[in-house]
């Protein structure tokens, strides 16, 4: 039988020790909450204040008019600087001085006085999602002068198109990204913290005492486990404030389901980690497994920069292998759309088995002679 | 001293090579790590599923819905009542719906108003942000079409990446973060180990100057990832993921060489302010996160706050992926690239002397 004294005092053993290290200590809580700061509020997926250059060979009202109206809202582009032939244009945007530039033909004005001109845009493709965004703005733009010169000439369009964003009204993308950034940091931070949990004894030598010590398998990991997720639970209260109060995302369903997922992610994680930390036997490894085991598949298998439903089936087939991927489809289902639980139940069992398999993995694993 | 320099060189490297774990990763970050990351998901809008509620059922609405092309947008079918596109909304199954209301031909043949409605998922960002635009451009062409030539028209070209892949771009920004990953912990750890094991106190009361030690560790983890690095381009990068490498990869790989020295600096920061090996893990993600994201990789740097693009000139890994990226995806050669190399000279000559200076004075 198992003993509640000898788990906690594991636990307690661990959270002694991180109060006395100081570094550490600062450093536990302050990488999960920068993380969140920096990618919840930095990542900006709208793309602002592209440098523009302009070729103009037409030098004509036209041109400069179609300049002005690209740039007169100064939020989205800004001429950057005016050529005056295509090589240095081409140096430009190979040096990255420009990201887009604006060609105009010499017959740019009088083609549109016939009836029909065409200038180029040049867009640098190093970025692909910028060069595509850049693209749509001058479509968007010009489209709507376009209209504006078939009204005054008496055509009007009788088509009306109406975008409608559903959960996310304004189509708030630093929304999405918040609560996105939610899921990425509990996958990554806690299974840092954990990873390091057993192996630090083997490399220290320590954990012979456990070896002969009259704790059992079980309580020892589950000792491990617990202080692992005392740190975590501290640091979800502090990110959840954060994504609620600071970042004011606000949310549609309930508090209480998003805990509860959130709480069953933690020990997910913390169990991933913990089980690097029983494989491994150098510190290093066990860190820098955790590290990119967590960062690629979570960011780029989950949902988090991209939508699900345009994924390959390959990529598909991977998400679903990550644990990642059920609690951000969890946490946009509470978040935003307020789902019904009956929407919720297989993503929370889902994470309810992984929790099983990993914390499984890790009893099977840690080779301990018991009594 | 040069002899012993090497033998440290040399006790490092096998140090490095026989730790099994770490090794397992090493190749696991440089091969199959680059590869999920450029394959897996793509920013721009490919193969966007979409569904319509078309209430018309006319030749011009059939018409309209033939306009949404792959390999940009996927069509999956009819839907019959807004209870079904809350439905496929809900379940994550398509990016948007395109709801065309009744009589739609006749308006649109009458000049009588009518009105298309967009519904896209706002839950997900990047791609519907992209259908939307691209929905309603196709719609307004089409639409325009009936009435008018648009009198000014948009001829776009994209330069350096034709088709706007991202896994060209991917493929090196990952494989640029692993190197950083790489740099930032491989010297600290190897020094913190020596710590916590308590070599340290032998080696400070070896004949060996202490400054030989730190040097030999960085030099020794900048080479064992400089080879990787090769490995990944060479290999994961050209063959496996098979992007095209437009420059020539001696310059890059010397690029590398000077990005290890500003890196392998930073690590030996780490190094000296930590005492075991979770403060080591720790101090390295602290450092990452702000480099990563100040190199302007993820969010371009004219679009972040004033203030953080002033600091952006400070992450190393700006200049390395400006550097980099213009090698690889332009074609640019090393030598035009002044202003990077100069700037990843300065900065990694100076943070690799005081780096390891700082280190020297903390034993």
């Amino acid at each position: 039988m198992f003993s509640l004294k000898r788990i906690l005092s594991v636990v307690k053993k661990e959270i002694k020790e991180l109060l006395r290290d100081r570094i550490s200590l600062i450093t536990v809580f302050a990488v999960p909450l920068s993380m969140m700061l920096v990618f919840g509020y930095g990542l900006k997926l709208e793309i602002k204040h592209v440098p523009l250059g302009v070729l103009d060979f037409s030098k004509s009202y036209l041109s400069r008019e179609v300049v002005s109206k690209l740039t007169s809202n100064g939020e989205y582009f800004y001429v950057k600087r005016y050529f005056s032939s295509e090589k240095e244009l081409d140096r430009a945007l190979t040096f990255g001085e420009v990201r887009g530039a604006l060609v105009f033909p010499f017959n740019f004005e009088k083609d549109f006085k016939k009836g029909h001109t065409a200038f180029q845009l040049l867009v640098d493709g190093t970025f692909p999602y910028r060069a595509e965004v850049i693209k749509s703005y001058v479509n968007a733009i010009v489209s709507l002068e376009n209209l504006k010169i078939a009204e005054r000439r008496g055509v009007e369009l009788p088509v009306s198109i109406e975008p409608r964003y559903w959960f996310n009204e304004s189509l708030n993308q630093d929304y999405v990204v918040a609560v996105g950034t939610l899921a990425v940091v509990l996958a990554i931070a806690p299974a840092v913290f954990s990873a390091l949990l057993i192996v630090k004894e083997k490399e220290s030598g320590s954990i012979y005492n456990v070896y002969v010590s009259s704790i059992g398998k079980f309580e020892y990991l589950t000792g491990k486990l617990l202080s692992g997720l005392i740190v975590s639970i501290f640091n979800l209260a502090v990110l959840l404030s954060i994504l609620l109060f600071l970042f004011q995302v606000p949310l549609k369903g309930s508090l209480l389901l998003l805990v509860l997922s959130s709480l069953m992610f933690i020990a997910v994680s913390t169990a991933f980690g913990l089980l690097l930390s029983v494989f491994f036997s150098s510190q290093a490894a066990a860190f820098i497994g955790t590290v990119i085991l967590t960062v690629v598949p979570s960011i780029l298998y989950t949902g988090y920069l991209t939508p699900i439903s345009s994924m390959g089936r390959e990529a598909l087939i991977v998400s679903h292998l990550i644990p990642t991927f059920y609690y951000m489809r969890l946490l946009k289902n509470i978040y935003f759309k307020a789902a019904p639980f009956s929407y919720l139940v297989q993503d929370l069992l889902t994470l309810l088995a992984f929790f099983t398999l990993l914390f499984g993995l890790n009893y099977l694993l840690f080779k301990k002679r018991e009594r | 001293m040069s002899f012993s320099f090497f033998t440290l060189l040399y006790k490092e490297i096998v140090q490095f090579f026989r730790n099994r774990g770490l090794l397992l990763f090493a190749v696991y970050a440089f091969t199959l790590d680059i590869y999920l990351a450029s394959t897996g998901i793509d920013l721009t809008l490919k193969n966007a599923p979409f569904y319509a509620e078309d209430y018309d059922l006319s030749y011009s609405s059939r018409e309209l819905l033939s306009r949404f092309p792959p390999p940009y947008f996927r069509f999956k079918g009819y839907l019959l009542s807004d209870r079904d596109v809350e439905r496929v909304l809900l379940k994550d199954e398509a990016v948007g719906v395109i709801r065309i209301p009744f009589n739609f031909e006749k308006n649109l043949k009458r000049g009588d108003r009518t009105e298309i409605a967009l519904i896209v998922n706002g839950a997900e960002v990047s791609s519907s942000y992209l259908f939307s635009a691209y929905a309603t451009q196709i719609i307004y062409n089409f639409v325009t079409g009936n009435f008018f030539r648009p009198p000014i028209e948009v001829v776009p070209r994209v330069y350096f990446n034709q088709n706007c892949s991202s896994k060209l771009f991917m493929a090196y920004s990952e494989l640029m973060t692993v190197i950083t990953l790489f740099l930032l912990l491989l010297p600290a750890a190897a020094v913190v180990l020596e710590k916590e094991r308590g070599n340290i106190e032998m080696l400070t009361v070896s004949p060996l100057p202490n400054i030989v030690f730190m040097v030999a560790k960085s030099v020794a983890m900048g080479l064992i990832v400089l080879s990787f690095s090769a490995f990944a381009l060479f290999f994961t990068v050209e063959r496996v993921v098979s992007v095209p490498f437009r420059g020539s990869e001696l310059d890059f790989l010397l690029l590398t060489l000077l990005y290890v020295f500003t890196a392998s600096g930073l690590s030996m920061f780490i190094a000296s302010l930590s005492e075991n090996m979770l403060q080591v893990s720790q101090l390295t993600i602290l450092l990452l996160i702000p480099i990563l994201y100040l190199s302007g990789n993820w969010t371009p740097i004219e679009a972040m706050p004033k203030l953080l693009q002033w600091l952006s000139v400070l992450s190393p890994l700006k200049y390395y992926i400006d550097g980099a990226l213009a090698i690889a995806i332009k074609g640019v050669p090393l030598k035009e690239l002044t202003s990077d190399i100069a700037a990843l000279t300065l900065q990694g000559g100076a943070l690799f002397a005081l780096g390891n200076y700082f280190m020297v004075r903390r034993i």
